[in-house]
């Protein structure tokens, strides 16, 4: 919950309505297939990627016992997949910053795509990825997804339309801020960068100094999606950078002034992928398990554990009404808004991008 | 070497030693990509001593530390004052002393929300100045800012102060207190020249320790800071989760712990000093 | 007669949970100006909370304290024209000799109000007194034991108060230098001519040192009177034990005759000694005599019978141990070579009809 724990997704707030149920529907309506006696699968992943709810089905269709590890971070993710390999780890599921990192390395193998035929019901934006991919090859199966909302009460910067909302002065102590790197790139972004992932040190000072002189308006550095509600439910402030999960809570909590604004900028976003840790693709099992997460049954039941859209399309379909509503409104299910975000990457001088935003926070206020 | 030396020989070899030459062994490397390679080089000190922000930041954290610790004794010195004199019974005393170590037994985060909620827009002080009519809006001066980090730090460390205070204060025989009266002092000349100058060790102790719990707080500036309320174990946190940049973290580990070392033995000569022979 | 202090039915209570303690039960004593009186009695006998009450930090639960003819009843300890020395001597561990010696000169309620220069003076003056000048420096717990009780002493007359307490201050010092140190109080009394109070449960500290001693038991005194009235004289069986080597034997009175009575000593046969007015016949009493009064040849009416038991070599003479016929043991005392007494035989002595004292329970 602190200073960017994760940069890929900072926080996982499981939202587990009717897990049970699901599942059991679930495990019912699949037809027990080949299974592979004794075939076991070492994940390396976050925690709610791994859930009862999917992984009890998957097993008993398959034979495949699953041993999760979940780690916190994405650095874990990757020193682990390169220093262990497939000995001890098959399938890993790092975010869009760090997917890269693992290619480039040769820590991950190139998928057969012919064994994954639910890749065609994927939205276009996840189809062949820029993040996934090193020549023709695909190197990993998106998976959970989201992206960076600017969120403001309705009316408080009237016909607010681009981030550049956030620095009215109207907006005087009253807005929070993701403590996140993504905050830099907003910073970034409203100083008119083009790509806030490999910024130069001019680039990199005039988003601080953006950044600083946001500092009035900021109330707040939040750290996790309940934070960021609970202040804005008690009036603490009118909005700020958020995610889809704080969103839907405020909203669910009666809020529903708080306006997601379609910023002229583009805005950030995380996208986990399964990738396969080098060699691990001759394990059975680990086509089976990219299977059966690729499928729109199984992610229609993760959506339900973590309260976050998924990358296939057609698992909106198997959502209950009230979540097909939420999701709606979220646009994470509008193929054109999904190709317009500025999916987050790698980032070569992360210390560096650190270093500016601290510099930033601890900065007093102009 | 006797057998029974063994355990808290293993104890500090394993716990202090060993991961104090691992951080200084990662202070003086780099990272390569995502692995850390082994190297000898000043080069963290450099950033940590040189650029913005750490060690404006390493200060800032102390100023915070510095309050925490004058407020915390302020606060302390009292209460202990109380215990160790005015309390009519031992019975009373234990029940003083109970309350003051009570609130050690809610969770940190549990006492730091509680403050969130009191401070707040709708919290017990807005809410109180409204129904008193003294304000028609809540007002947003007491929460996130260094007010409401210093005085949630004070609240949760001064039980420290009051029990290294009361420990000193304790020492003092009744007697002395006693004779000062008896030659004519008043409340505050007894205070002044008797309590005061023989009570500085347990201030000093107990203004180390509150000092310490300060600065290297990450907690109530995350849940009560401000916009610029950053300290510096947040900057490692973040060096760590977010950078990956191990060895610059180590080198700020590395900076705190020599400065804390300095700290503690100057205070400590001070003490020493100050200690008188009961 | 002027007195420095007079006790009016002082009362002392404390509180328990379910009791009230009388630590002082109606107590009223007068004590002249320039007397150097001694509150002498085991502990709890309420010593210690009559001198903290003249002293002002002990409020009475009844009763009045007049100073100099003065009701000081209500009055806080720093106004009281007095200075108590305490036990544990209570010196400033932080302050060096000097300091502790000027703290009491360097108040806001100092009287008079003396500058800088005549403080150090007047702290020099003290300390040469008590041979302190080379210490002045130093602090307490760089002083030996004897050092520390002249540097408390000193403090204490600093300010020359016109009243000085003293709590048992000589407790923990060993038996050379605190026969020294009572001298040299002695010695100080007599050339400062200030009322002294000092409280103690030694009685040769009490014996040797006072004008008068108050001996107090119960939260009351039993007797006050001078050291050798009290010695010689006991109220009562139980002042006659604590002034010590005191041998008490049980006896009723047969007949009465002048000023003098036959007492039969229980299995003893009969004494001849003086009987204070008031005692009747038949009267259960307690006869007390001397070990030192013993006689063992010459006239005598009452010869008592008995059995050597032991011996006790005390330099100058010897104690010895006798038996009697009721089982009971006397001490009696005799000079070295004496005749007649034989380790393990038979013992006879006198005491003289004037040397028992008739003791009324």
């Amino acid at each position: 919950m602190f200073a960017g724990a994760k940069l890929g997704v900072q926080m996982r707030n499981p939202v587990r309505l009717n897990i049970l149920t699901i599942a059991l529907v679930a495990s019912a309506s699949f037809p027990v297939a080949e299974a592979f006696a004794d075939g076991e699968l070492n994940l390396l992943t976050w925690e709610g990627y791994a859930d009862d709810a999917f992984v009890k089905p998957f097993t008993e269709k398959t034979g495949c016992a699953v041993n999760p590890t979940y780690v916190s971070s994405n650095d874990e993710m990757v020193s682990k997949a390169i220093s262990a390999g497939s000995a001890t780890i098959d399938l890993v599921s790092p975010s869009n910053d760090a997917t890269l990192v693992l290619i480039d390395a040769g820590a991950v193998e190139a998928l057969d795509i012919s064994k994954l035929p639910h890749l065609k019901d994927y939205y276009p934006a996840f189809q062949k990825p820029a993040w996934l991919t090193k020549g023709d090859d695909l190197y990993g199966v998106p998976y959970g997804f989201g992206y960076i909302r600017v969120a403001l009460k309705e009316g408080a910067v009237p016909g607010a339309d681009s981030v550049k909302a956030l620095w009215d002065p109207a907006l005087k102590g009253k807005i929070a801020i993701w403590d996140n790197l993504e905050s830099l790139y907003l910073a970034a972004r409203y100083v008119g960068v083009k790509d806030v992932y490999n910024m130069t040190d001019e680039e990199l000072d005039a988003s601080m100094k953006a950044l600083i002189a946001l500092k009035p308006n900021i109330v707040k550095f939040w750290a996790s999606d309940a934070e960021f509600t609970e202040l804005y439910a008690s009036g603490g402030i009118l909005g700020g950078n958020t995610t889809e999960l704080a969103l839907s809570k405020i909203w669910g909590e009666g809020h529903g002034d708080l306006v997601d604004i379609e910023t002229k900028e583009k805005r950030g976003g995380w996208s986990d992928s399964w990738m396969v840790v080098k060699g691990a693709g001759e394990n059975p099992c680990t086509y089976a398990w990219l299977d059966w997460v690729s499928s729109a049954e199984s992610q229609a039941i993760a959506s339900k554990v973590t309260g976050y859209a998924y990358s296939n399309a057609k698992a909106f379909d198997l959502l209950d009404d009230a979540t097909k509503a939420l999701l709606t409104k979220l646009k994470t299910n509008d193929p054109k808004v999904l190709n317009e975000v500025d999916w987050w990457q790698p980032v070569a001088r992360r210390s560096k991008y650190l270093e500016v935003f601290n510099q930033a926070k601890a900065a007093s206020a102009p | 070497m006797a057998i029974w030396l063994l355990p808290p020989l293993l104890w500090f070899v394993l716990f202090m030693l060993v991961p104090y030459a691992i951080t200084v062994f990662y202070s003086f490397g780099r990272m390569d990509g995502v692995l850390f390679a082994p190297d000898f080089s000043l080069e963290n000190y450099r950033k940590v001593f040189f650029d913005a922000p750490y060690a404006p930041i390493i200060l800032r954290s102390a100023w915070i530390g510095l309050l925490t610790a004058i407020f915390s004794s302020l606060l302390a010195y009292p209460v202990a004052m109380a215990m160790a004199f005015n309390l009519p019974s031992e019975r009373a005393r234990q029940i003083v002393y109970i309350l003051v170590i009570l609130p050690w037994w809610a969770s940190y985060l549990v006492k730091a929300y509680a403050w969130k909620a009191i401070l707040g827009p709708s919290g017990l002080i807005n809410k109180g100045l409204m129904s008193a009519g003294l304000i028609d809006e809540p007002i947003r001066i007491f929460l996130y800012n260094d007010f409401s980090v210093v005085l949630t730090l004070t609240y949760i460390f001064t039980p420290f102060a009051v029990l290294s205070i009361y420990a000193q204060l304790e020492r003092i025989p009744g007697s002395l207190i006693e004779a000062a009266r008896d030659m004519g002092a008043n409340g505050f000349e007894i205070f002044r020249r008797i309590v005061l100058p023989i009570s500085v060790p347990g201030v000093l102790a107990g203004a180390v320790i509150t000092f310490s719990l300060g600065f290297g707080d990450f907690l109530a500036p995350a849940l009560l800071g401000g916009s610029d309320s950053l300290m510096i174990s947040s900057v490692v946190i973040s060096l760590l989760g977010v950078a990956n940049d191990r060895p610059l973290a180590a080198a700020i580990g590395v900076t705190i712990i020599v400065l804390a070392a300095l700290l503690i033995s100057a205070v400590n000569r001070l003490e020493k000093r100050t200690q008188v022979r009961l | 007669m002027s007195y420095a202090i007079r006790l009016i039915d002082l009362e002392k209570h404390f509180h328990g949970e379910r009791s009230v303690f009388k630590a002082v039960d109606r107590l009223s004593m007068d004590i002249r100006s320039g007397e150097f009186v001694s509150l002498l009695g085991s502990s709890g006998c309420g010593k210690t909370t009559t001198l903290r009450m003249i002293a002002g930090l002990e409020m009475p639960s009844g009763g009045q304290i007049l100073v100099n003819g003065v009701d000081v009843t209500d009055w806080p300890a720093s106004k009281r024209d007095m200075r108590m020395m305490f036990q544990d001597l209570a010196l400033f561990p932080h302050m060096t000799v000097a300091e502790n010696v000027a703290f009491g000169l360097t108040l806001r309620s100092s009287k008079p109000r003396l500058s800088r220069s005549e403080v150090a003076k007047r702290v020099a003056d003290y300390l040469d007194l008590a041979h302190l000048g080379d210490f002045a420096g130093r602090l307490p717990h760089q002083l030996s034991g004897g050092q520390r009780q002249r540097v408390a002493l000193v403090r204490a007359l600093a300010t020359e108060p016109s009243i000085v307490l003293f709590d048992e201050p000589l407790g923990a010092l060993d038996a050379g230098l605190r026969r020294a140190m009572q001298l040299e109080l002695k010695r100080i009394h007599a050339a400062l001519g200030k009322t002294f109070v000092f409280v103690t449960h030694d009685q040769e500290e009490a014996l040797s040192m006072s004008d008068r001693i108050a001996v107090m038991h119960g939260g009351n005194i039993l007797q006050y009177d001078t050291p050798e009235a009290i010695y010689d004289r006991p109220s009562c069986r139980y002042v006659a034990q604590f002034m010590g080597a005191a041998n008490l034997l049980d006896a009723s009175v047969e007949r009465l005759e002048g000023g003098e009575g036959m007492l039969r000593l229980d299995g003893l046969g009969t004494v001849i000694a003086a009987v204070p007015a008031g005692v009747g016949v038949g009267q259960k009493v307690t006869v007390m005599f001397r070990a030192d009064r013993a006689i063992f040849e010459g006239e005598s009416l009452n010869w008592i019978d008995g059995e050597h038991r032991e011996s006790v070599f005390l330099g100058n003479r010897i104690e010895h141990v006798v038996g009697l016929a009721d089982g009971r043991e006397v001490t009696v005392e005799a000079r070295i070579g004496q005749p007649g007494i034989v380790p393990g035989a038979a013992l006879r002595f006198g005491v003289r009809p004037a040397d028992f004292r008739v003791l009324v329970q």
